[in-house]
């Protein structure tokens, strides 16, 4: 039989995960910063019960925030926005939606800062509601340049010889300082050719970039080295159920 | 009578070396590391992920230590490559050398080994190792290390120093993750597809570690 001149297949993708993304107008960015920055000394501090190893620097600190304060009463308001935009991308039949319930049911119980200086990391974990159900966001505050210049050298010079990407992981690098890493599904290099897919996935810091994912997604944060503080915020956002 | 049954999880195999083995890779270890020219020579890490100073190959001479930890290595993947068969889970075992067959020491091949030569700040994010069976095995702790896995310990969720394996996500009743305190001369030999973490730690000194992966062949 001749070789089809034309291809044959059409691909479609069934995904493990889903991660959404949002960018923050950078006077939200200034207005959150300064909610913190006035506000610390009658935050609670959450660094007892959180898993983040955040203790190497003085100021290094996780503040939960206070949500009844007109800051987090309006991010709140976003985040619970992007939480039910999430769940309208996600593959479900509209009776399981509207099971799932409307907008009015995403409630953010939790919101909290992280501030993170050189050798502060988050080992891996997964976050939790009280409810069982929801997402949780990430949205970075403060990033220093040495973390920021990481994933334009990670997605623009990550090419090798025959453009093929190369893994800048490897020979201390340092690609992935500062980085958020999510795991998920097992993997092995068996399954390289057998076509699975990675069960990786790094988000790179940049200001106002906001990361959703939801509640189940084990992910950990590596460390950074030099000057400068990686400030994020956390949310979950919890989905009452009323069954 | 009830019965458990717990058939999921993949297994690590925890064991001890002995102490010539400790001797032999330390000494390896500190003569190539001691060396710019040879840390350069036997250098490793562009094969691995880890942002750590130095990962280097270990160039044992030949001769009765050699063997020695060749032996270990190959010795400790049977032990656990039987324990899986009595599991009833060896499925790549089975199909190359049927159900009745048991390994030896001929039928695992050690595809590569390194040392870990982590200080202080320095990390491994989350990977997995090639072949079938992945091993670590602790050479050096810090010495003031105990010390600042005291106070880690005391914390609600200790982790500096730690190795962190992963499988799967969480659910209620089940377990997805398991810590473990290195100490000299324990090895731990675990699926390579196994993912796992090394987190930093504060402590002064070297915190040296061997690694290897190995295949089972026929």
């Amino acid at each position: 039989m001749d070789q089809p001149k034309q291809k044959l297949l059409v691909m479609e993708t069934m995904p493990a995960i889903k991660i959404g993304f949002c960018q923050l107008m950078q006077r939200d960015v200034d207005e959150i910063n300064d909610y913190i920055d006035t506000n610390s000394h009658r935050l609670n501090d959450l660094s007892y019960s959180l898993v983040g190893q955040i203790k190497q620097n003085p100021k290094s600190a996780q503040y939960e925030f206070n949500l009844d304060d007109p800051v987090p009463q309006k991010m709140g308001n976003l985040f619970a926005q992007l939480a039910k935009e999430y769940a309208d991308n996600h593959p479900l039949s509209p009776e399981i939606r509207n099971n799932i319930g409307p907008i009015e049911d995403y409630h953010v119980k939790k919101m909290w800062s992280v501030h993170s200086y050189a050798g502060d990391y988050n080992p891996l974990h997964e976050h939790g509601t009280v409810s069982g159900r929801g997402v949780s966001m990430i949205v970075f505050l403060k990033v220093p340049p040495q973390i920021a210049e990481l994933e334009p050298s990670y997605l623009e010079n990550n090419k090798g010889e025959k453009g093929h990407k190369t893994n800048l992981q490897h020979g201390n690098s340092g690609a992935t300082d500062g980085v958020t890493q999510f795991v998920w599904d097992a993997y092995s290099m068996y399954d390289v050719p057998r076509f699975k897919h990675s069960p990786f996935a790094n988000v790179y810091p940049q200001v106002g970039k906001i990361c959703v994912f939801p509640i189940w997604l084990l992910h950990q944060v590596s460390p950074f080295y030099g000057e400068g503080e990686r400030r994020t915020m956390s949310c979950n956002v919890d989905i009452i159920n009323h069954v | 009578m009830s019965k458990f049954v717990e058939p999921f999880s993949p297994t690590i195999m925890e064991t001890k070396v002995s102490e010539q083995f400790i001797d032999t890779v330390n000494a390896v270890g500190n003569d190539v590391l001691s060396s710019d020219t040879k840390s350069i020579q036997y250098d490793w890490s562009h094969k691995l992920v880890g942002k750590v100073s130095k990962e280097i190959q270990i160039p044992i001479p030949k001769g009765e230590d050699r063997q020695h930890v060749l032996s270990t290595m190959r010795n400790g993947c049977v032990e656990y490559l039987n324990y899986i068969i009595d599991k009833n889970r060896a499925y790549d075992w089975y199909k190359k050398s049927g159900r009745e067959k048991r390994p030896t020491v001929k039928n695992i091949k050690i595809d590569s080994s390194w040392i870990v030569s982590q200080y202080s700040g320095e990390y491994n994010p989350a990977h997995h190792h090639n072949g079938d069976f992945s091993a670590v095995i602790y050479l050096k702790i810090p010495p003031k290390m105990q010390s600042e896995l005291d106070v880690e310990f005391k914390d609600h969720y200790p982790a500096n120093g730690l190795i962190e394996f992963m499988y799967g996500e969480n659910c209620d009743m089940r377990s997805d993750t398991i810590k473990y305190k290195p100490e000299v001369g324990t090895m731990l030999i675990f699926p390579s597809y196994l993912k796992h973490f090394v987190y930093p730690f504060y402590s002064e000194g070297e915190r040296r570690s061997m690694s290897f992966n190995a295949s089972i062949v026929i």
